[in-house]
């Protein structure tokens, strides 16, 4: 691999998530985020960054996500480039449904905007496209009103509903 | 580039499941998702859509109420039938009282406002006290005379505002757009020589963009626009003015900065540009019509004032005037 030289003079830094799983990434990469970005501005480098928000496997999708977003060694981002990107964007969050909620909490607490803009996009499209049922269902929300109370909720925004 | 953990995507997802067992004891539930996500995920639906978010449970029951772009329009012509129109305007009343104190960037609101004008304004008032900075608004079935509220003529946050309301528009005495850079105008008849002047030559300092499309001047014979930063202007007159008005209004347009005018209609009214060395793109098409040395005059007017333009686009109808011009 041609970038192999490059890379191995790069600089890396470690993260470990809740479960102790830990993750070498480029420090460029890794800085996507704004947390990372500020705990290694304040000289965490060198040792291990811990993630106890992020389990083992969220935090591995986040760092495929770092890897892909990490600005480039060569300057401005092309605009095939940023097509390719936006392509991949659509399929790293075609995930079920569950995993898309994890990664938008992970994206909310590294503070990853583009992420969390990806993430947020998906989960209102499905609650564009599904009825209130449904949407219980996909994302597992307690119907906590009694069925009056609910009759009455409907009621109110009635027009929301014709 | 690789980390140093890998793993397969099977066991990723079995994995990740496990998690959440462990920690809730079921799977990651949306409205465990702090606040200001959840906010700005409704703050990307249509504003029907995040109402119906309400029902889903407690929880998020007024979580919608704080979207920052509402819109109420009907999505489809049988929406308007009178039933309807009860619902839509409990609908925003609901919104509107729910709101706090979070700002509403986009309002739209089109519906018949029949005996309840008093009702359409206190939401407009309403809306800005919330600093609207994007308002659409249009207003049907109105009889007679209208007069909006006078705090939408001084409202410091608007920068977009789009009027169409088929009614005579009685303006207030003070009128201050400090903020507003696009102003689209719709079948609005105005009536106040006076304040109309005040409206379009004081009230408008930064104002960028102004369409204006089948607006009536009414009995007015003269308009001065004086609009220092307008870059684009845009007049449509398609409709045929009522013949009580006389012949038509002077529109004196000065406008330094202009770059880019557009006129389609029938020449009803007599525009005049001053000084509008900036221009770069026009497009005059006038609507067949009665050919009169009048309107003919009307389009020599026009045209003298595109002497530096370097885009023109003309209709045929606007060569067949000048050539009754020429004779």
């Amino acid at each position: 691999m041609s970038s192999t030289l490059c890379c191995s003079f790069a600089k890396n830094v470690t993260l470990r998530s809740s479960d102790g799983q830990t993750f070498e990434v480029e420090e460029a990469a890794a800085q996507v985020s704004q947390t990372i970005k500020r705990m290694i501005e304040d000289g965490c480098t060198g040792s291990v960054i811990p993630v106890p928000n992020l389990t083992g496997p969220v935090l591995a999708l986040v760092i495929e996500y770092f890897k892909k977003h990490s600005p480039p060694s060569d300057g401005c981002p092309t605009a095939l480039l940023e097509m390719e990107i936006k392509d991949w964007d659509a399929k790293f969050v075609a995930v079920d449904n569950d995993t898309l909620l994890d990664l938008t909490l992970a994206a909310h607490y590294l503070e990853i905007q583009g992420l969390l803009d990806l993430t947020c996009h998906r989960v209102a499209d499905i609650l564009n496209d599904n009825s209130v049922e449904k949407i219980r269902e996909i994302f597992h929300i307690k119907n906590d009103f009694t069925p009056e109370e609910e009759a009455e909720e409907r009621s109110k925004i009635q027009w929301a509903f014709e | 580039m690789e980390t140093s953990c890998l793993i397969q995507e099977p066991q990723k997802k079995q994995k990740l499941n496990e998690e959440d067992e462990d920690i809730n004891g079921n799977s990651q539930c949306l409205a465990d998702l702090p606040e200001e996500v959840l906010r700005h995920i409704l703050s990307l639906l249509p504003t029907r859509d995040a109402a119906r978010t309400s029902v889903l449970s407690k929880r998020w029951e007024y979580l919608w109420a704080t979207i920052p772009n509402l819109d109420f329009r009907p999505s489809l012509p049988s929406d308007w039938c009178k039933s309807n129109r009860r619902l839509l305007m409990n609908f925003v009343e609901r919104v509107l009282c729910l709101r706090d104190s979070y700002a509403i960037k986009q309002f739209t609101l089109s519906c018949d406002v029949l005996r309840d004008a008093a009702r359409v304004n206190t939401w407009i008032s309403a809306v800005v006290r919330h600093n609207v900075q994007e308002l659409n608004i249009s207003l049907y079935e109105i009889k007679g005379e209208f007069s909006l509220p006078y705090c939408l003529f001084t409202c410091k946050t608007l920068t977009s505002l789009h009027l169409r309301m088929l009614c005579i528009l009685k303006l207030p005495s003070t009128i201050w757009f400090s903020n507003l850079k696009n102003l689209t105008i719709e079948n609005v008849t105005f009536s106040d020589e006076y304040l109309t002047q005040q409206f379009f030559s004081g009230g408008l300092p930064i104002l960028e963009k102004l369409c204006l499309t089948d607006c009536s001047w009414g009995a007015l014979k003269v308009v001065r626009l004086y609009a220092p930063k307008i870059h684009s202007l845009s007049i449509d007159e398609d409709e045929w003015p009522d013949s009580s008005y006389g012949d038509g209004c002077q529109i004196m347009i000065f406008a330094v900065q202009l770059k880019e005018f557009k006129y389609s209609g029938g020449l009803f009214n007599d525009y005049c540009l001053n000084n509008s060395f900036s221009l770069e793109e026009a497009k005059i098409e006038a609507l067949p019509g009665k050919k009169s040395a009048q309107i003919a005059h009307r389009m020599y007017k026009i045209l003298i004032g595109l002497s530096n333009i370097k885009l023109l686009a003309l209709s045929c109808y606007v060569l067949e005037v000048w050539l009754l011009l020429s004779l």
